[in-house]
Parts: C-alpha cells; sequence; structure tokens
C-alpha cells in the first residue's frame, strides 16, 4: 500500500505543470546563482567555480527557495483534505503509517527532482556569457555533485520534513506559503548569537557554517580542497539531522487520520438549532438595489474591508507581523557602523535596514497573498455563487486590491511602530516622521501596489495559481536583470527607480518630485492594467483566456472604457513629459552609450595624456551659488606659467563632463585660435600665436554656469545641492587630458578594446615623478576668491576669510589663502550651526582658529572633533613642522558620500562618518577622534608633502596619515584602546585582503589597494616605532618633511620631481639601528604581515 | 412579461461532451421542473441561464432581455443556488450572508440588516448566525445556500439540486418557502428526484443527455399515462423474459424481488395488475424511450 501512495503521488505531481515550472525557475535562477549570491562582487583570488564558492550559492539558494520546498512538501495531504478526499482515504484500509510515509517519499522524490535544477543550472553556469575563464577554475563535475549531496540534500530534508509536517498537522494553505519565511527568521535569528561556533552550527543552511570551515584557509586551498563534512560543518548537520527526525517522528504522532471528521461532529452536536422559537412565517422584506456611485463605493469599502479581514485574521500573519518585529529587533542592533562604532538610531538607519529586510519579506507576502486573494472565491468552491451576483468586475478587483493594500498598510505601521519602539528602546527620541513616511509611503508601499497588480495580472492571464506564483517572481527577477543589463529608463524600469539615500542635511535631494512623478506614471499604468485584469477575471466556468477573450468587449462597460481612455491619455502624457524631460530637456545617458563614450574619449584624446601643459599659479574665482534654485555662476581667472624647457604652443582645455555645465567665455591674454574639433569631449584645443616660453605667464578668464536638470531622476551627489554644496577644484576646468574619464573596470577596457591601465602609468614613470596627483595643472597656487550664497548660508572656502558682507539679501564672502597652496580645494555652502575655538602652537605661539561647522542636530560629538583638531594640531606641530595656515575648519556635507577628506586648512566631513556615531567611550574606540586626527594630519602629508604619482603614493599620504593619528591617539587614550584599534585594523585588513583580485604588493609599492595603505599601513607603522622609537621616526619625518616639502624644501627646490617611497624609507633607515635595518625591509619593502 | 424563453441552446465541452443539444423551452412564472439523470446537462442548463457560462449557440432571453449579452442585469434580479459550492469556513453565517448581500447590490445598511436577519428566520438558521460556516452540516450548509439565493427578491430564482441533503421537514420547508416566491417569479428547480418535482412544479421537462425529451404540465403527462401503467412483483429468473415481452419502464425491489411498471395501451393479464402512474413512471418511460431509440 505504501509503494501504492508513492507511486499515486508521484504520478499525480508529474502531471503537474507546477512541478516542472518549479524545476525550470530553479535552473534559470541557478544559471546566474553565483552572480546573484555574490552580487557580482570580485572574490579576490578565489574562482567562482570553487567548492566554498559553489557551496554559498547552493546553501544561499536553497535557504531562499525554502518557499518551493513548502510549496511541494506542505501540501500532499492538504490536498487529500481540500478535496474532500479523505472520506475515500479513509474508507480504504490504509494505515496511518503507509499514508505519511508514501505521500512523504513520494513530495521528497519530486522535489529531489525539482532541486535538480540548481545542479544543472550551476553547471551550465559555467558556461554563461557573463563568465570569464580567467574567473574559472577548469570545470569539475565533482565540487557541484558532492556539494549537492552534502550540504543541499541534508538542507531539503530538514525542511521537507518540517513542512511536510506543518503541511499535514496545520492544513492551512496560508502556513504553508509563509512559512519558508519563517524558516528563514530562524536563519536571522542564529545570526545574532555572538558565539560564532554555536551560531555555525545551528544555522540551518549551513552558511555561516561553510564560511567558518574554510576561514583559515589561503585562496589556493579554497580553489582545490571540497569542504569535508567533519568538525562543525558535522556537527550542523548532524543537529539539524537530529531536529528533522524529532520534528518528523512528532508529527506522526500527532497526526490523526481521521482528526478532521471528529471535529466536525463535536461542533454539530453543539449547536443544533431548535425549531420552538423559529418564526418561519416571517416575510421577505421588499427592497430594492443601490445602483448609483455612491452604492458602488459602499461595495468597494465594504468588500476590501471583508478581504483585508480574511487576510489579517490568519494565525499566519500575525505570525509575520511578529516576525517581523523580531527581524528588525535583531538587525538594528548594528546600525550605520563605521570602524567598528555604530551610529545612533536615526530613522533613515532604521528605514534602510527595514527596508533591505522586509523586501524579501514582502515579495513572499505579496507573491502569495496576490495569489490567494485572486483564487479566494474558487479556492472554497464559493465561485458560482460569486460570480452570479452583479457586483461589477472592477469593484471585485479593485477590491481585493484595496484589501491587499490594507494589509500592507498594516504591516507597514507594525514596522514603523517596531522602528520607533527599537529606537525608544535605546534611548534615542529623535523620530523623523517624514522619513519613516518617506522610506516606506514613497518608496515600498508603491513597488508592493505595483508587484500586486502584477501578480493579479499573471494570475488572471494564466488561470493557474502556481504558474502565476512563478511568473511573477520571475518577472520580479527579470526587473531586476535588465536594471543589470543597462536599461534603466523610468520610461521603461517597471516601477521606476528606487529613492536615494536621505540625508539629514539635504532630505532625499531634489529628485523627489521627479521621483513623485515617475511613480505617479507606473501607478497609472497599474490602474491600466487593473482595468485589463477586471475584464479578463474568470468569471463562471469559462476559465479558457480564449474564450474570456471573446467577451471583453461585453464587459469593457462604458465606464470602464471612460476611466481607461483617460487614464491612458494621462500616462501617455505623463510618458510624453517624463520623455521630454529626461530625454529632449536634458540628454539621456543610457548606461552603454556612458561606456562608449569614455572609451572614444580615451581612444581620442590619450595621445596627449603626456603633452606638456603650462601650470596654474594664481586662482582667482567668483562664485555665485544659488543652492535653491540649484544653480551657481562662476567666473574665474587663471594665471599660467610655461615650467618646461620648450616652448608650449597649444593649450588643451577640458571643461568638466557635464551635461548641466556650460563653459563659456574663455579667453586668453594673448590672441589664439580655436579648434573645436573635440567639442563633444568637452576638449578644447587653443593654439597660441606665441608660444608660451619657458617662464612666461598667460591669463586665462572663464565663466562657467550651471543649472541643474528642472526634473531629473540622478541621485543627488557631492556637488551642488539645496543644502550642503561640496565643489572641488575637480569641478572646474583642467587641462589636458583626464585619467579620471576612463574606464575603469578591466573587464568593460577588454570589451571596449582598451589596454590595461596599468601599464601605461608604469612606462610614464619619470613624468609621473614630476606630478603630485593624476591631474597635474599646478604644483602651488596662490589662491582668492569671492562667493556668495543664500541669505541662510554659508560659504566656506580656502585661506583667510577676509570679509564678510550682505547684499541684496545675500551673503558675501571674501576668502583669500595667505600662503601658497596645492591645487586642491573645496568650496562648501550650508545652512551651519558654528562652533568655534582657537589652538595657540606651543612652538611659535601663533595662534590658529578652529572652527567646526555643522547640520542642526549633528552637535553629539563635535567636541570630540575640536580636541581632536587641538591634541593633532599639538603633536604634528611639535614633532614634524608648524601649522602653516591661519585656520583650520571641519565642514559637514550630506551623507551622499562618505569620507573626509583635508584640502589645504579645510576639512569637508561627511554626515554619515562621524557626526552621528554613538561612542561608547568604555566599550569602543573614539573613532571621531581618530578619523579627525587622520584628516589633521593630512594638513602635513598631503598639504605640506606631496608624494609622486607612482606606485607607493598612498603609503607617503595615507600610512603617514595613520601613523600620526595612531600616535595622538596614543597620547590620549589607554593602550587597551590602541591594541583594541589595531585588532579592528587587522581584521579589516584579512577581511579585504581576502576579496582583492591582485597579488598584494609591499607598502612602499602600494597602488589603489586600500586595504593596505590604511590597515596595514597602521599596524606596519605602529610596530616600527614600537621597535625603534616613536621620537626616531618622529625626527626621521622631521627631516623628510624639511627636505621635501612644497613651499621650500630643500631638497625639492632642487628637482621638479616629488619624494617617492624610496626617498622616505632612506629617512627611516638613517634613524634604524644596525640591528634594525631588517625591519625597515620587512614592514615596508616586503610582502608578509609582521604584527 | 417576465417569462424565461431559450431557443436552440446547445454547448459542447472542449473534451466532446455534447452537454446541451439545440434545447428550446418557454418557462412562465412559477415553479419549473427540470428531470433528469445525474449527467443529463441540467447544471449546464442552469449555469447558462445563470450567465456563468457562455453556450455555443442559442440565445435565453427573460423578459425580453438577451441574458448573455445583459449579463449585469440578469444578475441583479437573479437568485442562484449551485448544485455544488463552498463556504468560507472561518466565516459565520451572518457575516457571509452581509457580504453576499452587499455583493448583490444592497447597500442600504438597514435594508440589509432586515434583510439578512428575515432570511436567516426563514432558513432556520437564526440561532447559529454566529457560528462559522466550516461547522456547518451539509444541511445547514444547504439552508445558507438557499438564504443567499432569496436575498435580493430574484425574478429569476434558479436552485440546482436543492434538496439533496435536506432532511425531509428541512425539505418540506423549503418547498413552503419556494411556492410562497414562485407566484411571482420564475423558479427553475432541478433534481434527479422524481417527488420534488411532482409536489412543487406547475410546469416541467424531462432532460436526457443534453435534449429535452419531453416538456409541458405534469398533470398532463400524468393523465397522458392514465391507465397505462401495471405492475406485477416477479421472480428473479423470470427477469429478461419480462423484459423481452413488455415495456419494461422501471424496476424496484421489494422484499428482495423484482417489482416492475410495465406501460401497455391494453391490459396485459398475465397477474400484473393497473395501479395510478406517478410522475416516475412519466419519467422512466421517457428515460427508457430514449434510451432505445
Amino acid at each position: 500500500m505504501l509503494y501504492e501512495i508513492l507511486k499515486f503521488e508521484i504520478q499525480y505531481r508529474l502531471k503537474r505543470p507546477e512541478t516542472y515550472l518549479f524545476f525550470l525557475f530553479i535552473f534559470l535562477f541557478a544559471l546566474g546563482g553565483v552572480e546573484f549570491v555574490f552580487e557580482g562582487k570580485s572574490l579576490g583570488l578565489v574562482k567562482k567555480n570553487a567548492p566554498i564558492v559553489v557551496a554559498k550559492t547552493m546553501a544561499a539558494i536553497t535557504g531562499i527557495l525554502m518557499m518551493i520546498v513548502s510549496l511541494v512538501m506542505g501540501t500532499p495531504v492538504l490536498r487529500d483534505f481540500s478535496y474532500d478526499f479523505q472520506a475515500l482515504m479513509f474508507v480504504n484500509p490504509i494505515s496511518k503509517k503507509d499514508y505519511l510515509v508514501g505521500k512523504f517519499l513520494g513530495s521528497f522524490i519530486i522535489l529531489l527532482f525539482i532541486f535538480s535544477g540548481l545542479l544543472w543550472g550551476m553547471i551550465l553556469g559555467e558556461y554563461m556569457p557573463w563568465r570569464h575563464s580567467d574567473d574559472l577554475l577548469p570545470f569539475q563535475l565533482k565540487t557541484y555533485v558532492y556539494t549537492f549531496l552534502t550540504l543541499v540534500l541534508p538542507g531539503l530534508f530538514f525542511g521537507g520534513v518540517l513542512f511536510f509536517v506543518t503541511g499535514a498537522l496545520s492544513r492551512s494553505m496560508m502556513i504553508v506559503y509563509t512559512q519558508g519565511v519563517f524558516l528563514f527568521v530562524v536563519f536571522i535569528l542564529t545570526k545574532a548569537i555572538s558565539n560564532e561556533y554555536i551560531q555555525a552550527v545551528l544555522d540551518p543552511f549551513s552558511l555561516t557554517t561553510t564560511s567558518r570551515m574554510v576561514d583559515l584557509w589561503t585562496p589556493e586551498e579554497k580553489n582545490i580542497r571540497l569542504i569535508p563534512v567533519s568538525g562543525v560543518l558535522l556537527v550542523n548537520k548532524m543537529f539539524w539531522l537530529v531536529v528533522s527526525f524529532l520534528t518528523g517522528w512528532i508529527g506522526y504522532e500527532k497526526f490523526d487520520l481521521v482528526l478532521i471528521n471528529r471535529k466536525k461532529v463535536k461542533k454539530k452536536k453543539e449547536h443544533v438549532p431548535t425549531n420552538d422559537d423559529v418564526n418561519f412565517e416571517v416575510k421577505i422584506p421588499k427592497i430594492t438595489l443601490g445602483e448609483t456611485f455612491t452604492d458602488r463605493l459602499i461595495q468597494l469599502f465594504h468588500v476590501s474591508w471583508f478581504y483585508f479581514i480574511s487576510i489579517f485574521k490568519q494565525i499566519s500573519f500575525l505570525a509575520i507581523l511578529v516576525c517581523g518585529g523580531i527581524i528588525i529587533m535583531i538587525n538594528s542592533i548594528n546600525l550605520g557602523t563605521v570602524h567598528g562604532v555604530d551610529s545612533f538610531p536615526k530613522t533613515y538607519f532604521i528605514i534602510a535596514e527595514l527596508q533591505e529586510m522586509s523586501l524579501y519579506f514582502f515579495l513572499i507576502i505579496l507573491v502569495f497573498y496576490s495569489g490567494e486573494i485572486i483564487w479566494k472565491e474558487r479556492d472554497v468552491n464559493f465561485d458560482l455563487i460569486f460570480s452570479a451576483t452583479p457586483i461589477s468586475d472592477f469593484t471585485h478587483i479593485l477590491a481585493k486590491f484595496l484589501g491587499l493594500s490594507l494589509i500592507y498598510l498594516t504591516l507597514l505601521m507594525s514596522l514603523i511602530f517596531y522602528g520607533v519602539s527599537f529606537q525608544t528602546l535605546s534611548g534615542f527620541y529623535e523620530y523623523d516622521w517624514w522619513v519613516y513616511a518617506g522610506g516606506f509611503f514613497l518608496e515600498l508601499f508603491p513597488f508592493l501596489l505595483l508587484f500586486t497588480i502584477i501578480a493579479f495580472f499573471f494570475q488572471i492571464i494564466t488561470n493557474r495559481k502556481y504558474v502565476g506564483f512563478i511568473l511573477t517572481l520571475v518577472f520580479f527577477v527579470a526587473t531586476i536583470l535588465v536594471q543589470a543589463l543597462g536599461i534603466d529608463h523610468d520610461l521603461f524600469l517597471f516601477g521606476g527607480k528606487t529613492l536615494p539615500g536621505y540625508s539629514d542635511m539635504n532630505g532625499y535631494g531634489a529628485v523627489l518630485s521627479y521621483f513623485l512623478l515617475v511613480k505617479c506614471y507606473w501607478l497609472i499604468f497599474g490602474m491600466l492594467l487593473l482595468i485589463i485584469c477586471s475584464i479578463l477575471i474568470t468569471r463562471g466556468t469559462e476559465t479558457r483566456l480564449k474564450i474570456r477573450w471573446t467577451f471583453i468587449a461585453q464587459r469593457f462597460t462604458p465606464s470602464l472604457k471612460k476611466s481607461a481612455t483617460i487614464l491612458s491619455i494621462i500616462f501617455i502624457g505623463m510618458a510624453c513629459f517624463i520623455f521630454y524631460q529626461s530625454n529632449i530637456k536634458n540628454e539621456y545617458w543610457s548606461v552603454s552609450r556612458k561606456q562608449t563614450f569614455r572609451a572614444d574619449y580615451e581612444k581620442t584624446l590619450s595621445k596627449w595624456e603626456y603633452l606638456p601643459q603650462p601650470k596654474i599659479i594664481e586662482v582667482a574665482l567668483n562664485l555665485d551659488l544659488f543652492p535653491h534654485k540649484k544653480e551657481y555662476l562662476l567666473t574665474g581667472e587663471f594665471l599660467l606659467t610655461n615650467k618646461t624647457e620648450f616652448p608650449i604652443k597649444e593649450i588643451h582645455l577640458q571643461k568638466l563632463l557635464d551635461d548641466q555645465v556650460r563653459l563659456e567665455k574663455i579667453t586668453f591674454n594673448t590672441p589664439t585660435t580655436l579648434n573645436d574639433s573635440y567639442g563633444k569631449f568637452g576638449y578644447t584645443i587653443y593654439t597660441l600665436k606665441t608660444p608660451l616660453t619657458k617662464g612666461d605667464t598667460l591669463k586665462m578668464s572663464f565663466t562657467q554656469t550651471y543649472k541643474a536638470k528642472s526634473l531629473s531622476g540622478e541621485k543627488p551627489r557631492k556637488g551642488l545641492n539645496k543644502n550642503g554644496t561640496f565643489l572641488t577644484n575637480d569641478d572646474f576646468p583642467t587641462f589636458g587630458y583626464n585619467q579620471k574619464y576612463e574606464l575603469k573596470d578591466p573587464r568593460t577596457r577588454e570589451t571596449y578594446g582598451l589596454p590595461a591601465q596599468k601599464n601605461r602609468l608604469l612606462e610614464n614613470q619619470k613624468i609621473e615623478e614630476t606630478r603630485g596627483r593624476s591631474i597635474s595643472d599646478a604644483d602651488l597656487v596662490n589662491f582668492s576668491i569671492k562667493a556668495s550664497t543664500s541669505a541662510d548660508q554659508t560659504v566656506i572656502a580656502p585661506g583667510k576669510l577676509e570679509k564678510r558682507w550682505v547684499d541684496n539679501d545675500r551673503n558675501y564672502f571674501a576668502y583669500k589663502m595667505e600662503i601658497p597652496m596645492i591645487n586642491f580645494y573645496s568650496i562648501l555652502s550650508g545652512k551651519y550651526q558654528l562652533q568655534k575655538d582657537t589652538w595657540m602652537s606651543k612652538t611659535d605661539s601663533t595662534s590658529t582658529d578652529l572652527a567646526i561647522y555643522y547640520h542642526q542636530g549633528h552637535a553629539y560629538n563635535v567636541d570630540r572633533m575640536m580636541a581632536s583638531m587641538k591634541a593633532s594640531l599639538n603633536y604634528y606641530s611639535t614633532n614634524f613642522s608648524p601649522y602653516p595656515y591661519s585656520h583650520l575648519r571641519i565642514v559637514e556635507f550630506p551623507r551622499y558620500a562618505d569620507f573626509a577628506q583635508s584640502f589645504p586648512g579645510t576639512i569637508p566631513f561627511s554626515e554619515s562618518i562621524g557626526f552621528v556615531l554613538d561612542i561608547d567611550d568604555e566599550k569602543e574606540v573614539d573613532m571621531v577622534f581618530y578619523i579627525t586626527a587622520h584628516e589633521t594630519a593630512h594638513q602635513w602629508w598631503g598639504m605640506q608633502i606631496e608624494a609622486a604619482n607612482v606606485p607607493g603614493r598612498n603609503m607617503i599620504l595615507e600610512s603617514l596619515a595613520q601613523y600620526s593619528a595612531l600616535m595622538v591617539m596614543k597620547e590620549n587614550f589607554s593602550d587597551q584602546k590602541i591594541e583594541q584599534f589595531l585588532a579592528l585594523q587587522l581584521e579589516n585588513y584579512l577581511r579585504k585582503r581576502n576579496q582583492a583580485t591582485q597579488e598584494e604588493p609591499a607598502l612602499a609599492q602600494v597602488e589603489k589597494q586600500d586595504y593596505i595603505y590604511y590597515e596595514k599601513g597602521a599596524i606596519h607603522f605602529f610596530a616600527f616605532q614600537a621597535a625603534i622609537g616613536e621620537k626616531k621616526v618622529n625626527l626621521a619625518l622631521r627631516d623628510f618633511i624639511q627636505d621635501w616639502n612644497n613651499q621650500n624644501g630643500v631638497l625639492k627646490k632642487q628637482t621638479d620631481r616629488y619624494p617617492k617611497t624610496e626617498d622616505l624609507l632612506g629617512y627611516f633607515r638613517a634613524v634604524t639601528p644596525d640591528s634594525l635595518q631588517y625591519l625597515v625591509t620587512d614592514l615596508f619593502e616586503k610582502v608578509p604581515l609582521v604584527e | 412579461m417576465n417569462h424565461l424563453k431559450i431557443t436552440n441552446l446547445s454547448k459542447t465541452y472542449p473534451n466532446g461532451v455534447k452537454a446541451l443539444q439545440n434545447i428550446s423551452l418557454d418557462i412562465p412564472i412559477g415553479m419549473f421542473g427540470l428531470l433528469g439523470p445525474n449527467g443529463a446537462g441540467k447544471s449546464t442548463l442552469m449555469r447558462t441561464i445563470a450567465t456563468l457560462q457562455e453556450p455555443d449557440v442559442g440565445t435565453i432571453e427573460f423578459g425580453g432581455l438577451n441574458t448573455t449579452e445583459n449579463k449585469m442585469e440578469i444578475r441583479k434580479i437573479l437568485g442562484y443556488l449551485p448544485q455544488q459550492y463552498g463556504l468560507y469556513p472561518k466565516v459565520s453565517a451572518e457575516v457571509l450572508l452581509n457580504h453576499l448581500a452587499v455583493l448583490k447590490g444592497l447597500t442600504h445598511k438597514q435594508a440589509r440588516k432586515e434583510m439578512v436577519a428575515a432570511l436567516l428566520q426563514k432558513t432556520n438558521l437564526y440561532q447559529v448566525r454566529k457560528q462559522n460556516l466550516g461547522g456547518f452540516s451539509g444541511g445547514m450548509k444547504q439552508r445558507f445556500g438557499i438564504a443567499q439565493a432569496l436575498l435580493t427578491n430574484p425574478k429569476l430564482l434558479i436552485v440546482d439540486e436543492p434538496t439533496a441533503g435536506l432532511d425531509p421537514g428541512e425539505r418540506n420547508r423549503f418547498y413552503n418557502i419556494l411556492s410562497e416566491i414562485s407566484e411571482q417569479t420564475v423558479v427553475i428547480l432541478s433534481s434527479h428526484i422524481v417527488d420534488d418535482i411532482q409536489e412543487l412544479c406547475t410546469n416541467m421537462a424531462i432532460i436526457h443527455q443534453g435534449q429535452v425529451v419531453l416538456s409541458g404540465k405534469p398533470l398532463t403527462f400524468l393523465e397522458d399515462l392514465k391507465g397505462k401503467v401495471y405492475q406485477k412483483t416477479i421472480l428473479k429468473e423470470e427477469r429478461s423474459n419480462y423484459y423481452q415481452s413488455y415495456q419494461v419502464i422501471s424496476e424496484k425491489l421489494f422484499l428482495g424481488n423484482p417489482v416492475i411498471n410495465i406501460l401497455s395501451e391494453t391490459p396485459p393479464g398475465n397477474g400484473f395488475t393497473p395501479i395510478l402512474a406517478n410522475l416516475e413512471d412519466v419519467y422512466f418511460s421517457h428515460i427508457e424511450k430514449n434510451k432505445q431509440d
């Protein structure tokens, strides 16, 4: 009998289309599985088909697709009950064992077939066009089969048993749909366990476990070794196997074949009505039916509420509400973490966390609940009664839509409740209601509404619930895919793009109105689709789409026609408007167009990369900022000089490549002819009538205007903003070919036939040594600026504030730098709070004005910054050289970028990396102090000393700043804090090293690998000073500055090149005793990490 | 004048089953019985009248209105009880009836409340109105089905096998309700139980294999058979002989022996006794005739 039941189950399943659809879905998913799971990121030296990669991909996909396991394993017993089949089953002499085991095994065999799609898909995935042979090891069938058997199979077994049991015991379809989510919650819960071993044991999908298994393996090992089922992985698998069997046993014991009948009998007895007090003679009242619009509204409201309540009252829904809370409480523990320190639980952090976490959650709810609500009548065989009522098709579908919308609203409100509770429990009471509303109701809610309509549409078109589920998921994946393929025009990208991150300073930027426009456009599309749904939805017994199609004329009622026409007109109108805004009024740049442009730029112009150009020696700017209008007007004058031996005939001027910027009225104080044949690259060549000979000067003046696109979907970034403008010299005209416009990704470069970037730099090492940075328009410049901004804002630019006045309700500022500075400046404008202080130098008793310009409400850490500036200035001026400027300012800018950066006398500091950190001085390192010290150190390393643009440059700039900041920390904090800091550096270094794609260079040869010049730099410099003594290191650095500083360095004056690491190491060797000389070599010139 | 006119209605299912074949019927106000064995096409016909299914050919008109082209208008005056249906198990009778009342356009709250209460009384569900439908017995469920069909004073009431699952008392009460309504309403009642039709219907049709075998007034049919039906208890072994010699229209068992009814223009003798023909004999005589054709 067992065999018969098993056979029956398999045969039944093999006839069902969803069996093959599930297989196909998993197969297709698995084709791009590695890219999906690792988000297309580089895995460093580990190949993309290495055992650990295959293992993590398979484990993650199995985890994500637990809902399919649930759909397959949760339904067999439920099916017998819902089709009233049980009566038949139970009159036959079937034992419980035969029934349950047969059903389970039959379904499990089908499940294995379905999930074999993962195996085949991942194997074939190696040959997909997006895979590159240099990312892959030779194909190894063993890797896939072994991983499937050791990881996927036990996972499926556990999930299968669990879902089979819950499905059989609960006999509720909604539990079957949502239990996959609950297992996912368990997984999230394990992430919160601080003990890593226990976390690895309890992970039901073995993701953490496999990571832990290979923690200490080298990349080579990871590429070769299969992950043995031993140690913690064995314990993990055994644990879940035991849980599986226990679950199975409990399920077996609890399950009762006649349970449902017994329950019915009991209920019936309770409520047998008596006829005594019944009035059969009651007259049926006469009624009139309401047919006005108001009556329609009453119907709509009532029916929507009916659907809402029917889902709301389900236990599974309440469980989802609770799970949502649990996930949030756990995931929000670490918010906005910077260098191991968490931020205050600002609302925008919570929102970001909630959105990320709840998307998977909501997607499942959306897909299943949509299917369920569309099938609500038919599932219980109520549809004939329902369809014979005169409810209009559109009211019907709209009510279902609104009912679900209310469910989403409930979920969103509960998420807000959880968020606020979390903030309150953390003792943080600054609830930003608008940010909550924006994140949920502008972003997530429309997303849910739109995809619900899509889900409705697929359910109605296919008229098969499971096919509808799968198609909705496929559609969702497809929208992500087309975006990845570069189709990102808001007219075609379903639902439009997401809102940018929120900034306290500048909100969502100027993008909000455009965002709302696009959302409205898509919502109108959604309404049209809903109308289509309403005329196609199955009503009555005709299920074939072909037949339903023939009746649309009849169902497309005049009022629907009218609405559809109006909506279509609005839709087309908005489409035209959006098209006009993004393609005609503003130029539309698709991803491929951008790439082609950059490739062409390089191919056409790179021949002039090393063309000698004059250097700027004086910069005078006149800048009028209109932050509220998002415009600026800049007139500027550059004084140029020829520092080369040869006469310069041509000036190659590069405009900033940005459609919103116009560069006009370029004049030289000598006659020129203009060659504009490279105009499309913003690159113009001016031929001087009389060439500029050595030492001659040339004055160039220009006007640059900026006018932001009126309605633009571009994400706000650093630049001109309503509040928090941050412009740099990079935004203004430059000379010659700009390497920064080159394509960087090696693969993309290959596609466009461009050679590797690095080689060219090496070939031109001699020239690069004379450059302090990649765009080297100047060595030192005299700088002055007159800037104006709106009445509520302040402009901060380099130099001493010479004058400040108000004119025509605008604020004016005149800044002038007292000494020549590097051609690297920032101009900021914003509505700021100001904290001022003064620092007196101990060495020469000069005073420096200290200022911190911060956003209102961001005063949390301003005192720490101030203290750090003072301590840093003290240490550096005592040990290295005097501080050269009369001022040092920290200026906050919006969190569209996450860095702090030093410019002469000014440190723009992102909102996100220090201002809102919640530092626990007991447990944590004061990272705000550290970052400030690091940036202040750049006033020496970078401002006073520039390094040659060759490998090792960042050791001089960044590692020295790390060292300097560490020494200030050492002076001000306990040893234990320093150790803690160094431990964190080591951890970060190891983590980032794992992701590195290139062989690790020595510190002295470092290029763009930040894990080397930051983390390793800090560790090695600390070791170095510990070995030879802080004083000696500082002595070396003092000499280094003396010889190489850009103002009057003894050696710098004799040469046109900038210092390299070889020069620096020379100073170190000079102060290092013979016995420790090897250290200089080991720490800076060799690769291995020395602790 | 609200009468239902079905003209040349045909329907063939995609699997080839000819569910309706050229059916034409005129159905006036009052009770109309559709009699036929299981699978005869009764439910298909009723679903088609109830606007839930499309005929391949033919028209249905109610009060001059083409039902397939004016579905919404028909639904407003329609009460329909399908043969098989389910109810939401976790909703109470009162809530679901109220819900259906809204769906049917009873938007006035007070009127709806009264109607729901009246129908719950009428169908003897008032005491259990707060109880979830999942706990209802077959009979209670069927009574709920009847209640919902009556929600909007229908002018066209279609009840498909309504007495299935009702005990005799409940059946009688249901008949009373129907006859009360049928004074102003076209009521179409289908059944494979002859008694249902005989007790209630002023007009009827017998449907077999998708065709109307007979239609008219039950009394006329009985009149036609008057004095033509004879009965005899026979032995099992003799069955085939009797079937060859006589036009046997039905057979029952009585105390283990077959009792056969035959149709005969003249008294057959041979121990047959004349009996009063009932509708069942009419039914079987036509079904049998149809089989032989």
